[in-house]
């Protein structure tokens, strides 16, 4: 990219995290919260689960809850695993959702779409602008409150090292950055903002089928988003890593020969 | 250098879906320096024609160039010689006043003291300075109308393309705006603009082309039109008859109009 090219491309990210920036932000201090709870909250929650008689209960529940109550009875590890990655899995879909469903539709909504592709830019710096401020403010999403639990987790005595949290966001990360660009995809070819997120939610619950059944978790493609191999047996997934990184370059790809072909 | 600063050759498109194309075999060449009217009844291919000048949508046949430059094969440099500023002006919400100029000023590669020096000048001009920091969600839709042609001033383009520039500004700001386009022109720039308004036209434009169609069905200036027709009237008159619409009525007793059939 040229020296111009590349200050575009700056402008273009500049306006699209201006434009993102509030949901993310809502996102953050969500979980920001959450992060800041959990340590205190751990000896509450082991001390009344230990003092009910819960044994014969938890054997009737299903395996999933199942695993992740002895998981958090357990160990704090376990217990911060399992209650910081459900919910950063589940709010960071909520802000794929928020920040890539109108990623395109909106434009074409409010009829901006003309201000941009009217100017010398590219349609490639345009939608490359626009997934890599998405990108950027997930990242941020992530960081903030990582860094948060682990400060957390130090205020209350516990220690949990800042690098197993962050390296554990990663496949998450990039898991959600796969998510933005099928919402991106969605966004662009429906052209409403509404129906894209219905389309995606519709898609990743259908992707996450596999996911609930006992033998078929490999199956479902968050399993490959999963912190579990590096916050609880210390391996760094390297197949979940790059089988997420070549669907982020096939759908980027195809974000971009769709949105090149386009007519505004 | 084609010697024009626009040139439209043989341009056909037609919409998906649709089998009457919007423009059909459009052939134009507005000059440099001049202000150049595109005129048209509903539907007859205005903005189509202009979408496809700024690059927003592709010919199915034909050849756009701008300066020189071909606007489907080198875009990037092609529209860099436009400001566009399309016929519902929609600007980004979130954003205020002056980081939506600095965008385009960004876009554009304005240097920083020179657009310093423009925002002024055109904050002047077309007095919105007390709310170029304010977000744009709250400006009223003049204000946006002014907002987005001072955008499309910013990097003094070589050619104006204007779809419907005077709907929603003031009287003032329309004066202002017209004095602006004759300016910019004195400057060996160019102004293309589509305008429902046909005394603006007849008062501003160095020449017109009328469009019905998709089909390109008069082009020179208002004289030449004139003694084209044979009349002495004014451009709504041969606008009317040159796109079929209801000519002047006829009064032939009291309530009582005619149309060319004499129906």
């Amino acid at each position: 990219m040229s020296q111009i090219g590349a200050a575009r491309f700056r402008a273009l990210l500049w306006k699209e995290i201006r434009e993102h920036r509030w949901p993310a932000a809502g996102v953050a201090i969500i979980l920001i919260l959450l992060a800041v709870a959990i340590p205190p909250l751990y000896p509450f929650l082991t001390g009344m689960i230990k003092n009910i008689q819960f044994e014969e209960q938890l054997r009737q529940l299903p395996w999933q809850l199942r695993g992740q109550l002895e998981a958090t009875i357990g160990s704090f590890e376990g217990y911060a695993y399992s209650n910081w990655f459900k919910n950063l899995y589940q709010l960071g879909m909520i802000l794929v959702l928020l920040i890539g469903a109108p990623l395109v539709a909106s434009e074409l909504a409010f009829g901006t779409i003309d201000f941009l592709a009217s100017k010398p830019v590219t349609h490639g710096e345009i939608i490359g602008a626009k997934l890599a401020a998405g990108a950027i403010l997930i990242a941020g999403v992530l960081i903030l409150p990582d860094i948060t639990l682990w400060i957390s987790c130090l205020a209350w005595g516990e220690t949990i090292n800042l690098a197993t949290i962050l390296t554990g966001s990663i496949p998450l990360y990039l898991g959600f950055v796969l998510a933005l660009e099928a919402a991106a995809i969605l966004s662009m070819t429906i052209g409403d903002s509404w129906k894209a997120a219905g389309v995606l939610i519709g898609i990743s619950l259908i992707l996450g089928i596999p996911g609930w059944i006992p033998g078929y978790r490999k199956f479902s493609i968050f399993s490959y988003m999963d912190a579990a191999p590096i916050w609880m047996q210390g391996i760094f997934p390297w197949s979940a890593i790059l089988g997420l990184l070549l669907g982020i370059l096939v759908l980027f790809i195809i974000a971009l020969r769709l949105f090149e072909i386009r007519d505004f | 250098m084609s010697g024009y600063s626009l040139l439209i050759e043989g341009v056909s498109k037609t919409y998906r879906g649709s089998t009457r194309p919007a423009v059909d075999n459009l052939d134009l060449e507005v000059r440099p320096g001049e202000i150049f009217g595109f005129l048209g009844p509903n539907g007859a291919g205005k903005t189509t024609t202009i979408k496809m000048i700024v690059g927003l949508l592709r010919p199915d046949r034909g050849r756009i160039t701008l300066d020189g430059c071909d606007i489907t094969k080198d875009p990037i440099r092609a529209k860099g010689q436009i400001g566009y500023v399309p016929d519902n002006p929609d600007l980004y919400d979130r954003l205020t006043g002056i980081e939506y100029l600095n965008l385009i000023a960004d876009v554009f590669g304005v240097p920083q003291a020179e657009r310093k020096r423009r925002v002024h000048d055109l904050m002047d001009m077309f007095e919105l300075g007390g709310a170029i920091t304010d977000i744009i969600q709250s400006y009223s839709h003049g204000m946006k109308q002014k907002l987005a042609l001072m955008g499309a001033l910013l990097h003094d383009p070589r050619l104006f393309i204007l779809d419907e520039p005077m709907v929603g500004l003031d009287p003032r700001a329309s004066h202002l705006f017209k004095e602006l386009m004759r300016k910019h022109c004195d400057r060996g720039n160019t102004v293309f603009f589509s305008t429902h308004i046909l005394e603006v036209a007849e008062r501003l434009c160095d020449r017109v082309g009328i469009i019905n169609r998709g089909r390109l069905i008069a082009c020179g200036t208002i004289e030449e039109l004139r003694s084209l027709h044979r009349t002495d009237e004014s451009l709504e008159d041969i606008f009317l008859e040159l796109t079929g619409a209801t000519t002047k009525p006829e009064t032939n007793g009291p309530g009582l109009t005619t149309d060319r059939e004499g129906r």
